[in-house]
């Protein structure tokens, strides 16, 4: 399941960021635990409900959701605020749903809830949480996804 | 009289990648129109003539489904070519816009050529 789940976030992240951001990006290796924090960012957050239950989250640090959106809109930065948050609210949801479509396929419907889009610091690393991270335009953003402790999936 | 695209999204950046992608499409577009929400795009339908409407399926208020049910319900709107574009790409989901009456489906991300494959044949058949 872990390796399952790390290969639909990298395939997700890596298509949306090639068609709809237009930058490229590195994944790193997956791994489940001993991530940095990375401090204040935007936080955009899905809570994920039917044939598994968690949340999944897309944290970006403040000068990359910036630069992502100067880059989708075609604008010179900085970028207003409220653009920043949609631009970054809505390349997460593309992220979460296509991570969400790939689980689907093996595992039955999977609802995604309203995604909440946020300035907040890195609450840090949860459990049951697979975290990829990448590397764009010098600096990093991460998704994860964290099922619930009773997820009786996630150590197949 | 040129052609005209409604574009329904509740993001602006969405919108506003649609709008490169139909200019890239190069499909003869002379004006997009913007709404927020199904609820938006009948307001605006109701001002002006449109010839295809691009939309999202999660929007608040209205969604792309109750927008495209409005709009196959309607007399004055029944034949207006309806693309939905969104992250939902399962199998159900598809099915079920196009048993509403979706003339296409697209899935996010997409790019301007998937675009131009799917709304010039509309475009064509309906001018």
């Amino acid at each position: 399941m872990q390796d399952m789940v790390a290969a639909a976030i990298k395939l997700a992240t890596l298509e949306v960021f090639a068609l709809m951001v237009g930058v490229d990006i590195i994944a790193e290796p997956h791994r489940q635990s001993g991530w940095p924090a990375l401090g204040t960012n935007i936080v955009s957050s899905f809570r994920l409900s039917g044939s598994i239950s968690g949340t999944a989250q897309v944290n970006y640090t403040l000068p990359l959701a910036n630069r992502m959106t100067c880059q989708m809109l075609q604008i010179e930065p900085p970028a207003r605020e409220p653009d920043v948050l949609d631009a970054a609210g809505e390349v997460a949801n593309m992220i979460v749903g296509n991570v969400k479509n790939s689980l689907e396929n093996r595992w039955g419907p999977i609802h995604i809830g309203t995604p909440a889009v946020e300035f907040t610091v890195d609450s840090g690393e949860k459990p049951q949480a697979m975290r990829m991270s990448f590397r764009c335009c010098g600096d990093i953003f991460t998704v994860s996804v964290a099922f619930q402790e009773d997820t009786p999936r996630w150590d197949n | 009289m040129g052609t005209t695209i409604l574009v329904v999204d509740d993001s602006s950046t969405v919108r506003k990648i649609i709008q490169r992608c139909l200019r890239q499409a190069e499909l003869g577009i002379s004006e997009v129109c913007e709404a927020g929400n199904g609820r938006e795009a009948l307001e605006l339908l109701g001002q002006r003539r449109v010839d295809a409407v691009l939309s999202d399926i999660n929007m608040p208020q209205m969604d792309g489904i109750q927008l495209l049910t409005a709009l196959r319900g309607s007399q004055q709107w029944n034949h207006l070519p309806v693309l939905i574009i969104s992250t939902e790409a399962g199998a159900e989901a598809v099915i079920d816009a196009v048993s509403k009456g979706a003339s296409g489906y697209i899935k996010k991300p997409f790019t301007a050529s998937e675009i131009h494959d799917q709304l010039g044949p509309l475009l064509k058949a309906s001018g």
